[in-house]
């Protein structure tokens, strides 16, 4: 970090001059990735990622976010039975794009809404192992049921697997940073939940 | 080691231009870096600070001040860096540069915060515009980003 730093000061010197007065020469663009990294942190994962289109510095900026990752697709979507499975592996599609390009070491918060059932239990379970991955500070699934569908959907299980791995000394630690989950439309068994009040310094 | 104020000893700072700021050590120590100087007990002559000058120096210790001080509220800090943060982009940059040479993390926090509100929700175009950023992309670039991306330009 120290040699990032030492670099692009003697770097934005430069730009700058050694009086403030040229402060608008594009400092910003010469400040160390841990700290842009930083600025975008603070953006959605959306904002985040139309940073990338500012100039060539940016581009591959915004996955090194380590924010909140708010993937919720449920706003923009009307229900409408006719189109949800074209919509749904749209959307999957897309987390699972967003996740693939994910650098940060750690992502504030987790958020995934959208309709779906266990039928994207693949995709889903290596949502949650991505979360524990990343140690995310609070994880919200929301997989919403659909009133109007032609077909009974099949609600999501809770992953036994990730319930195995989090009880080994391996998944132990990276649940301690949980702080806030909230699983909605997600079959979970008692036995888990209790597993996560237990072991989660939740608050 | 107590850092306690009522046993807390004076510190000389100097800064890139020459300028010796006298700080309480429990103040200072908030800076990451001096405080392993002060743990290393290579703390006793003026401290010398290479990377930032008298003014920046000066503010950064304002700061660092007001977040030792263990008599304000959360309530009352938050407003206080909401004002602390309202300066030019010339200040705003010293200050980041300062936050992360000398390792406070809730100020560089504090500052990537008020960055990170200039651009939000803001157009690309416009967020160019505020901090002189040259697009280098071509046309063609560009259409490709937008398109890899299209995400986040719904």
């Amino acid at each position: 970090m120290g040699k990032w730093v030492k670099k692009t000061s003697i770097c934005a010197q430069k730009q700058l001059g050694d009086g403030r007065e040229n402060y608008l020469d594009d400092w910003i663009s010469h400040m160390p990735n841990e700290i842009l990294a930083c600025i975008i942190s603070w953006l959605t994962i959306k904002e985040a990622a139309s940073t990338s289109v500012l100039s060539k510095r940016w581009q591959y900026l915004w996955p090194f976010s380590t924010g909140s990752l708010d993937l919720d697709g449920s706003k923009k979507k009307q229900e409408d039975p006719w189109f949800l499975e074209v919509e749904q592996s749209k959307y999957v599609r897309w987390v699972n794009q967003v996740l693939e390009l994910h650098q940060g070491s750690t992502i504030d918060e987790f958020i995934v809404c959208f309709w779906l059932d266990s039928s994207f239990k693949s995709s889903i379970d290596k949502w949650i192992d991505f979360s524990i991955a990343k140690r995310a500070k609070r994880l919200e699934l929301n997989l919403k049921t659909y009133e109007g569908s032609w077909r009974a959907p099949e609600q999501y299980n809770f992953p036994h697997e990730c319930y195995v791995y989090l009880q080994s000394p391996l998944g132990l630690p990276s649940i301690k940073f949980l702080r806030s989950l909230s699983l909605k439309f997600v079959n979970v068994t008692g036995e888990i939940l209790k597993f996560f009040l237990s072991s989660c310094p939740l608050v | 080691m107590s850092l306690s104020p009522s046993t807390s000893k004076m510190l000389s700072l100097k800064s890139s231009d020459g300028k010796v700021l006298e700080v309480e050590e429990h103040v200072a120590v908030l800076c990451e870096t001096i405080k392993s100087l002060v743990e290393d007990g290579c703390a006793d002559s003026p401290i010398p600070l290479a990377n930032v000058d008298g003014a920046t120096l000066g503010n950064v210790m304002e700061w660092c001040k007001k977040h030792a001080d263990q008599k304000a509220s959360a309530d009352d800090l938050e407003d206080w860096d909401a004002e602390f943060v309202e300066r030019d982009q010339g200040e705003l940059y010293h200050l980041i540069m300062a936050a992360n040479y000398l390792n406070i993390k809730g100020l560089l926090d504090l500052i990537c915060q008020k960055v990170a509100d200039m651009i939000k929700g803001k157009h690309p175009e416009k967020i160019r515009e505020i901090f002189n950023i040259e697009n280098d992309f071509t046309p063609e670039q560009q259409e490709q980003i937008r398109k890899d991306n299209s995400w986040a330009f719904e």
